[in-house]
């Protein structure tokens, strides 16, 4: 054979030689990751946010002391300058004050106030607390407001606001009136020394709400059922 | 004269003997507290004399540790509204 | 009102209003006048739940118009819940029973009261007459009053001498009188509310407390507010409100809880935490029988038999209960119940254990009772302040009446039929010949049903309770009712699906509407006054009661005035108690006092049973002497894991678990009545977890029929609502009385406490 031919046979030996330990490490290795599968015997234990029942309880673990909270005369804030902001019942306030940075989406530069409220010297205010800090993106529901003015005039009206205080009976733990839904943390908004004075609970400290506090359902049927002697 | 209202403070354990001292002044109505050892004075005299005497009376009660006045008030000095008055 | 008068009220007020300020919570004796807000209140307990909340009744001209927590009562302080708050609206419902009906050619009559209890009383006495004494049946309730259960017991056991006396606490507490029973030859908690104060874990059996008994978890949340190395564990087969508050949440696949126990114990002997002290001093070892069977068989019929075993031989009974050996069968992961072990065996936590229905409605009840005992007497936390079990109760007296009177088959008000000395001393108390009482139990709730079914038992007074919604299996029950030759008599203050099956309906008076007595989970009797007028012709349980034994002869062992009878009833009931062991309050006591704790020897209430420190019956020579037990040894019984009655299978691929939500009582008949309650949740739904209801096409709103082998129903579905179950569970509240769940489940029991299992079935599901 020629010295060329028996490079070039050599050449091709080595390679096929190299192809097949390559297979036979891979198939080695593949093997070898296979083991037996496991069968996931535990139940899945990741404990889900269930979106109406969760809320209640957050906040607690790092009580704001209300107690302590100095009282500051002129706070603003009423149910009327609430309202104020809404342009219908439920709907999501605008921002009253200038954007600290206009190219935020939201985030923590809004939750650096609103996370945990706070006395703010520069508005001369109280924070108001989120009841849903979890929504980052802040600016897609609550955009700024820049004086009153408007393009033409409107006449919409939106939804009245509910009546505060609806208790069954005297001295009675009174309904929540409004949709859970972005509201289940309680305390964001009925305490502490942001909260809205006709809207502020007499008891701050007790955790477990909704087990005094009724939601109602928007309509409802009576409860009715054939009495005895009724016509059948 | 004057309708007056008092939180009386007895001497510990002598809730009841307050009580009863000063159920039997006349003028007095008594309300014990069931959970405290507290007691609400009502007092209602029709003269001037009548008030000092109770006054005394009161001061000489033994058993009491404190009488606190809450409210006082003269009922013919009050300017009740008409509508007021024919509701109550 | 003139001006003197006005200024003395506003006088008065002022004074009220500063001791406020000074003394949160003073109260004022009611000198009989209203308080400056125009009204005048009462105290009084619940009228729901087992924590038993004191409450005060705002009463106006004649009707109750407000509620408000009794900050005098130790249980509540102060709080309700939202049933509680509008509680006193459940007399007002407009279709409040307030005349008598009878059945006459198919229709409901109505007719004076007096002509129908002369037509309960000739019933019976026909009944007896063609049937013998065990024909005839009265199944009552733990929300009956301690003198309703009271004068029925001596009714129907004392006079009529039948024991065919039942309660639906057999549906709910059962297993936990066993489980006492089996473990302390006692009934009832032998800690109480206070060890909330103490502990420094709660773990929670398999209840939703956040929602079950509100006012307790709030307890425990404003504790670990303040300690926050505080711990609550949610041990559950479906997340809740509960896990959502807990600080961790363990799932466990149904019935898994058994094995869960035995595993901690392994444990807990594995790594040397056992207290050998405690064991060797105050327990003693047992195995009792397996492979028990389930009861859906009619007359089905279990006897235990208990074997003494060493520590050694329990020890080794337990190595199937290494932590990686069940994973499977719990769905618990090996590290989780080394957790829950090293929680049990840090000798300086106190850890309180809860439970509820999910631990009593069990087929398996008594055992996982006597499993989740082990954990704290294999480590000596027991009966002291923060550290012990605690068995929660679900109704307002299933303690007082239906426990510590013995309205069920088996009981007396002191000691078993069975004991010739219980029959003796209810005899002599109850002024009846001692032949009277028969010696042997008969049938218990699911089997006094079975017997109307096959017509052994002809006559069965329904009182306080709703079975044609609660009971397991209900169509085969409900056919029973409706068949020929079957009278059935129900009290009751609305219409029902209950009062719909009946031969004659009553109106009773409801709780405030008469004078009575609660008895709580922790041993707490609580008094009320009467205070307002029941509508029409209702009457009081106990009134009818006494007016039909009157009508069978009976008047002598009934001789009461109806101004004296709850009085004399209970000083006569007292005699069963007296003792160190069970002193019940004197009237006088509970009537000043927002509840009473038994024991109160002495009128001081004994806390804590069993230890000597707090309990004048225990031995003083002793640190803990379990005197329910002989030689003052609890019982520390080996029970191994056994399958439910009826698991998913091929057919019927999921769970069934039903349960309820804060906002009803029970079968609703109260609470859909209350407007707020109502619009809360005004009908049932299936709980589906997200993943199934996307395999099934469903989302919140859509219609699911779920299929057992007993029936099927179409439900609203709701998905990460109030609850999220796990994969392959639904999960449906049974208040809904449209919305009939309970015509699904089975009547599988517990062998031992023949309560049923609500909780577990075998369902399908199909888009409806």
């Amino acid at each position: 054979m020629r010295t060329q031919d028996r490079l070039k046979y050599i050449r091709i030996g080595i390679v096929s030689a190299l192809m097949l330990v390559t297979v036979f490490v891979l198939g080695y290795a593949i093997r070898g990751g296979q083991s037996e599968a496991v069968v996931t015997a535990a139940l899945d234990q990741q404990r889900p946010e269930l979106p109406f029942e969760a809320g209640v309880f957050r906040r607690f673990d790092r009580p704001l002391d209300y107690t302590t909270a100095p009282e500051r005369k002129n706070t603003k804030r009423s149910l009327a300058s609430y309202y104020a902001r809404r342009a219908y019942s439920g709907a999501p306030p605008a921002i009253p004050h200038e954007l600290l940075d206009p190219k935020a989406f939201g985030g923590a530069s809004c939750n650096q106030c609103h996370l945990d409220g706070g006395w703010v010297e520069q508005f001369q205010a109280w924070s108001p607390v989120t009841p849903h800090p979890e929504f980052a993106n802040c600016l897609q529901c609550h955009v700024p407001s820049e004086g009153k003015n408007t393009f033409r005039s409107t006449h919409f009206t939106g939804a009245q606001p509910p009546a505060v205080k609806q208790a069954a009976l005297p001295g009675a733990p009174p309904i929540i009136p409004h949709d859970l839904h972005l509201r289940t943390n309680c305390v964001a908004c009925h305490a502490g020394p942001a909260a809205v004075p006709e809207l502020r609970t007499t008891h701050p400290e007790r955790a477990n709400c909704r087990q005094c506090h009724a939601t109602a359902a928007d309509s409802v049927t009576a409860f009715r059922r054939p009495s005895p002697g009724d016509a059948k | 004269m004057p309708v007056k209202s008092y939180l009386t403070y007895p001497m510990p354990g002598r809730l009841d003997e307050v009580v009863a001292a000063l159920t039997a002044i006349d003028g007095c109505e008594v309300f014990p507290s069931t959970t405290h050892d507290v007691l609400i004075l009502l007092t209602d005299t029709p003269t001037d004399d009548a008030e000092n005497a109770l006054e005394s009376a009161l001061h000489q009660v033994p058993g009491i540790q404190c009488l606190a006045l809450v409210s006082g008030a003269e009922p013919n000095l009050i300017q009740i509204e008409p509508a007021q008055e024919a509701r109550a | 009102m003139n001006r003197r008068a006005m200024l003395k009220a506003l006088a008065l007020g002022a004074a009220a209003a500063a001791a406020e300020k000074i003394f949160p919570g003073v109260l004022f004796a009611n000198t009989g006048a209203a308080t400056p807000d125009g009204l005048t209140w009462k105290k009084a307990p619940c009228r729901f739940c087992g924590t038993g909340c004191g409450v005060l009744i705002g009463l106006s001209k004649g009707r109750a118009v407000s509620v408000k927590g009794d900050p005098a009562s130790p249980v509540n302080k102060g709080l309700c819940c939202v049933k509680g708050y509008h509680s006193v609206m459940a007399l007002y419902g407009a279709d409040r029973l307030k005349q008598a009906y009878v059945r006459k050619n198919g229709a409901m009559t109505p007719v004076p009261i007096q002509e129908a209890l002369d037509l309960v009383a000739s019933k019976l006495k026909e009944t007896i007459a063609q049937h013998g004494k065990d024909s005839v049946s009265i199944y009552g309730s733990g929300q009956w009053t301690i003198p309703d259960g009271y004068v029925a017991s001596k009714l129907f056991k004392g006079c009529i001498g039948t024991n065919n006396v039942e309660a639906n606490a057999r549906l709910c507490m059962a297993s936990a009188v066993t489980g006492f029973m089996t473990s302390f030859g006692m009934d009832e908690p032998m800690g109480c509310y206070e060890d909330i104060d103490h502990a420094d874990v709660f773990v929670l059996w398999g209840n939703n407390m956040a929602e079950m008994h509100p006012v307790l978890f709030s307890r425990m949340l404003e504790r670990r507010m303040a300690n926050p190395q505080i711990r609550i564990i949610d041990l559950a087969t479906r997340w809740t409100r509960t896990s959502m508050a807990a600080d961790k949440c363990i799932l466990f696949r149904p019935q898994g809880d058994l094995a869960i126990a035995n595993a901690i114990c392994h444990e807990l002997i594995r790594r040397d935490q056992v207290n050998y002290a405690f064991v060797e001093r105050h327990t003693t070892f047992r195995t009792g029988k397996t492979g028990i069977g389930y009861g859906t068989e009619d007359k089905f019929a279990f006897t235990d038999e208990p074997k003494p075993i060493s520590f050694d031989q329990f020890a080794k009974l337990l190595e199937d209960y290494a932590p990686e050996k069940v994973e499977k069968l719990t769905g618990v992961p090996a590290h989780e119940i080394r957790y829950l072990a090293s929680l049990f065996g840090d000798p300086r936590k106190k850890i309180v254990s809860f439970w509820c229905m999910g631990m009593n409605q069990h087929t398996r009840g008594t055992w996982i009772q006597n499993n989740v005992y082990n954990l704290h007497l294999l480590t000596g936390k027991i009966s002291q302040p923060g550290n012990g079990p605690f068995s929660l109760t679900g109704q307002p007296s299933a303690c007082g009446t239906v426990r510590e009177v013995g309205t069920l088959t088996n009981r007396l008000p002191y000691g078993e039929v069975t004991d010739e000395n219980a029959r003796k001393k209810a005899a002599g108390i109850w002024g009846v010949p001692v032949e009277n009482i028969p010696a042997k139990p008969t049938l218990h709730t699911v089997e006094m049903f079975r017997a109307l079914d096959r017509g052994d038992l002809r006559f069965m007074w329904i009182q306080v309770t709703n079975p044609m919604v609660t009971m397991p299996k209900l169509k085969r029950y409900r056919d029973a009712t409706k068949k020929e030759g079957r009278f059935i008599v129900v009290s009751d203050v609305y219409p029902t699906p209950t009062t719909d099956i009946a031969d004659v309906i009553l109106p009773s008076a409801m709780w405030i509407e008469r004078e009575g007595m609660f008895g709580n989970s922790e041993r707490r009797t609580q008094h009320w006054d009467k205070m307002v007028d029941p509508p029409g012709e209702a009457m009081s349980d106990t009134w009818q009661l006494i007016e039909i034994a009157r009508r069978l002869g009976y008047r002598q062992q009934f001789p009461w005035t109806e101004q004296d009878h709850i009085r004399e009833i209970w000083n006569e009931y007292r005699k069963f108690h007296a003792g160190p062991k069970h002193e019940m309050a004197s009237y006088e006591m509970l009537r000043e006092r927002p509840g009473v704790q038994w024991p109160c020897p002495n009128g001081v209430e004994t806390r804590w049973r069993y230890n000597p420190k707090y309990d004048p019956a225990a031995d003083r020579e002793r640190q803990f002497d379990f005197y329910g037990k002989p030689e003052g040894k609890a019982w520390i019984w080996f029970r191994p894991w056994e399958a439910p009655a009826e698991s998913p299978d091929a057919e019927y691929p999921f769970w069934l678990n039903t349960g309820r939500v804060v906002e009803h009582w029970h079968s609703g008949s109260l609470t859909r009545r209350i407007p707020v309650l109502h619009r809360a949740v005004p009908n049932a739904y299936a709980e589906l977890h997200p993943t199934d209801a996307k395999k099934l096409g469903l989302r919140t709103g859509d219609r699911v029929r779920l299929v057992s082998r007993r029936g099927s129903l179409v439900l609203p579905v709701q998905i990460d609502g109030r609850g999220r179950p796990p994969i392959g569970m639904v999960f449906v509240p049974f208040f809904d009385e449209s919305l009939l769940i309970n015509e699904l489940t089975l009547d599988a029991f517990c062998p031992i406490s023949k309560q049923p299992d609500y909780k577990k079935c075998a369902v399908r599901l199909e888009k409806a």
